[in-house]
């Protein structure tokens, strides 16, 4: 039998059970559509997170702070949770230390002033100061040392603060987002000494100074600005007149080695200081989206085996229902294969259209997501301009897997029907 | 030799239910013969037929049809055989009943090698020299049953087969249409070459074919010699 009298001849006897075809191409439609739904969304996910965010977080760098630093969010004015100088010696001293490098938190109030992007602009903040090595090599700002005399003192602001202004201010009160970099090269001025919640006492020393941004970072504190270490030993030096020593809010920990990251880690802890790292962030991250890949991989597998179990259910009806005519071709000179040939194509062309029914509106689907997802989430600066995964390749293997499931699925049914034995078919009912 | 039977034994049903319907049948058609198989209903005429097309596999003996043994070939083989080379009038027409006669006719060309589109027209012959020229688009089960008969021979014909088996054409027609149905189905074997084996409880066929067979009992006798 060549394939076009099979192509015929599978769509003469279909053409009797429209109706009945219409539960197993839906369900097939289903298994197509949701399977590309869900792995646009995963792979979106893993591209967002893995790719996207862990990728820039240095796994053999530790962020060593006081016990109960986790009040981040309260490290205001001089409230702040600190540590003494004293432990970049220790920590020094660890095997497997590279270099620890302070982030120097004045202890006296701070707050700043200024002009974002036409709207005035006055808050309280933190004010840090780090050495440039502080940033790894590839992540250092340019700029980043003294200014000459009359400059701005340059000054970097924390990534998440634009992703939180953004996402909460901005939001609230319908202000435009911030991008990074319209934020690079701004002015504002850095009041030292006094706040909104620690005004100056009468007579306190105050003063104030320009400041510029000249870089934006995950690794600084995101309740402030931060500054060349230099300024900051300045500063308090100017404040306290040398009767205090520095205050550090975190040391940044450089491990050799990967491999040493958890036994440095021990030791820090034993010498009752917290470390945190980033590289926990981006275990915790990659196992979100190993879970999310397995309920994904779960999911698929059981809207294959419903659109599967569609397919059977109506083929197996159909060889039943259609014994008679099986027995008539069969007599007629159909061979057994000939017959499996004629409901396999069946179950392929449940397979392609529903495939391909589930697919469009899948689709489009995705692509008003995507688009209202870019919407909604402008504040998350680091997201790949497109946050669902969307192209051809992974239309094609849901396609491919739904028809699969169709054709594996009619198998049953189309092995039965090259069985009947057309003796008997045609003795049942004399037409 | 266009078909042969040679000791040819035929068993129905299972275990204590067994039962012999054919012993040891042995018969032959040469090329060109109309040849009559008649016998009382219930003898085994029908089985006959589904032997010789390879449907049934007797538990004994050699069945050759067109020089393939269809009890021992491969499935594709016999299938192929069916399709291109023999062309049968089921007892009861088995029609597709949803479908007009231009189709039912043109059925077997499915199963053959070439497009069924293409013969087309050789149908639309067929079903007019079966008388059913003015019944086009008329679903076969809205036609009489000497018209149904009739679709059913046009439909045998169509592959040009060397050997046709006809299964009771004459039904329970009344005598004019009886002789009409055996009349088209002998010109047109006869006009395409083919060797005939009409099955029947019929007397009115012995007038027009060369040879008959009688079975009885399971058994195949000539008239003159009824217990082989
Ligand atoms: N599949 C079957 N199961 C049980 N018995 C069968 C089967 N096929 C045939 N038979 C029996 O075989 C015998 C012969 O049947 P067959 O149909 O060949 O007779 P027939 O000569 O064609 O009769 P009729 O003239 O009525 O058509 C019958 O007794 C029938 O009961
Ligand atoms: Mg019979």
């Amino acid at each position: 039998m060549i394939f076009q009298n099979v192509w015929a001849l599978a769509r003469k006897s279909f053409s009797f059970t429209r109706t009945a075809t219409i539960s197993p191409l839906l369900s097939v439609a289903m298994a197509s559509g949701a399977s590309l739904l869900l792995l646009s969304l995963v792979i979106g996910v893993r591209r967002v997170g893995v790719g996207g965010l862990l990728s820039t977080l240095p796994i053999t760098r530790l962020v060593v702070g006081p016990k109960q630093v986790d009040l981040l969010f309260l490290r205001l004015g001089s409230s702040t949770v600190s540590m003494e100088s004293s432990a970049i010696d220790s920590l020094r001293n660890i095997d497997g230390v590279a270099a620890v490098w302070p982030e120097m938190v004045l202890t006296m109030p701070t707050s700043l002033t200024g002009n974002l992007i036409g709207t005035p602009f006055s808050t309280d903040c933190a004010t840090y100061g780090v050495p440039l090595e502080f940033f790894p090599p590839e992540q250092r700002p340019s700029g980043f040392s003294r200014a000459k005399t009359g400059e701005p003192i340059p000054a970097v602001l924390s990534l998440q603060l634009i992703d939180l202004y953004n996402s909460g201010f901005a939001g609230a009160q319908n202000l435009p987002g911030l991008s990074p970099k319209a934020l690079l090269g701004r002015h504002f001025n850095l009041f030292l000494g006094t706040s909104s919640f620690f005004p100056s006492p009468p007579g306190g020393k105050t003063k104030w100074v320009r400041c510029k941004i000249v870089g934006l970072s995950d690794l600084v504190s995101v309740t402030g600005v931060t500054v060349p270490e230099t300024y900051a030993k300045e500063w308090h030096e100017w404040y306290y007149d040398g009767a205090e020593s520095p205050k550090f809010s975190s040391l940044h920990v450089v491990v050799e080695s990967s491999e040493q990251v958890a036994t440095v880690r021990k030791e820090i802890e034993a010498l009752g200081l917290q470390a945190r790292s980033p590289g926990e962030m981006a275990e915790k991250v990659a196992l979100v989206s190993r879970y999310l890949s397995f309920a994904t991989a779960v999911l698929m597998g059981l809207l294959l085996l419903l659109a599967g179990m569609g397919t059977a259910n109506t083929l197996g009806l159909e060889v039943t229902f259609q014994a008679q005519r099986i027995g008539l071709y069969r007599a007629l000179g159909a061979s057994r294969k000939d017959v499996t040939r004629i409901y396999l194509l069946r179950a392929v062309w449940i397979g392609v259209s529903g495939a391909i029914a589930g697919l469009i509106p899948a689709a489009v689907l995705l692509l008003i997501a995507d688009s209202l997802l870019v919407r909604v989430l402008p504040a998350l600066a680091r997201l790949p301009s497109s946050p669902l995964a969307i192209s051809p390749f992974l239309m094609l293997i849901s396609c491919v897997l739904a028809i699969t499931a169709s054709v594996v699925a009619g198998l049953g049914p189309a092995v039965k029907a090259s069985r009947v034995d057309p003796v008997v078919a045609l003795r049942r009912q004399e037409t | 030799m266009i078909l042969s039977f040679s000791h040819v034994t035929f068993s129905v049903g299972h275990a204590s239910r067994r039962r012999r319907v054919l012993h040891d049948v042995s018969f032959s058609l040469s090329r060109g013969e109309i040849v009559a198989l008649v016998g009382p209903s219930g003898e085994g005429k029908t089985t006959v037929i589904n032997l010789a097309t390879g449907l049934l596999t007797p538990d004994e003996g050699i069945i050759d049809t067109l020089g393939v043994e269809v009890s021992s070939a491969p499935d594709m083989n016999v299938s192929r055989l069916r399709a291109q080379r023999i062309g049968v009038v089921f007892q009861s027409f088995h029609l597709l009943p949803r479908e007009s006669a231009l189709e039912n006719v043109l059925l077997p060309a499915y199963f053959g090698a070439r497009p069924a589109y293409d013969m087309r027209e050789r149908a639309a012959t067929l079903r007019e020299r079966a008388g059913l020229e003015g019944w086009r688009d008329v679903a076969a089960i809205e036609l009489s049953e000497g018209q149904r008969q009739r679709v059913a021979i046009a439909r045998a014909l169509l592959q040009g087969p060397e050997l046709v088996l006809a299964d009771e054409p004459t039904g329970n027609l009344d005598d004019v249409a009886a002789l009409k149905v055996l009349r088209l189905l002998i010109d047109e074997v006869r006009r395409e070459n083919g060797t005939l084996l009409i099955a029947t409880h019929d007397q009115r066929c012995l007038g027009l074919v060369d040879k008959t067979l009688v079975l009885r009992q399971g058994r195949i006798g000539t008239p003159d010699t009824p217990e082989a």
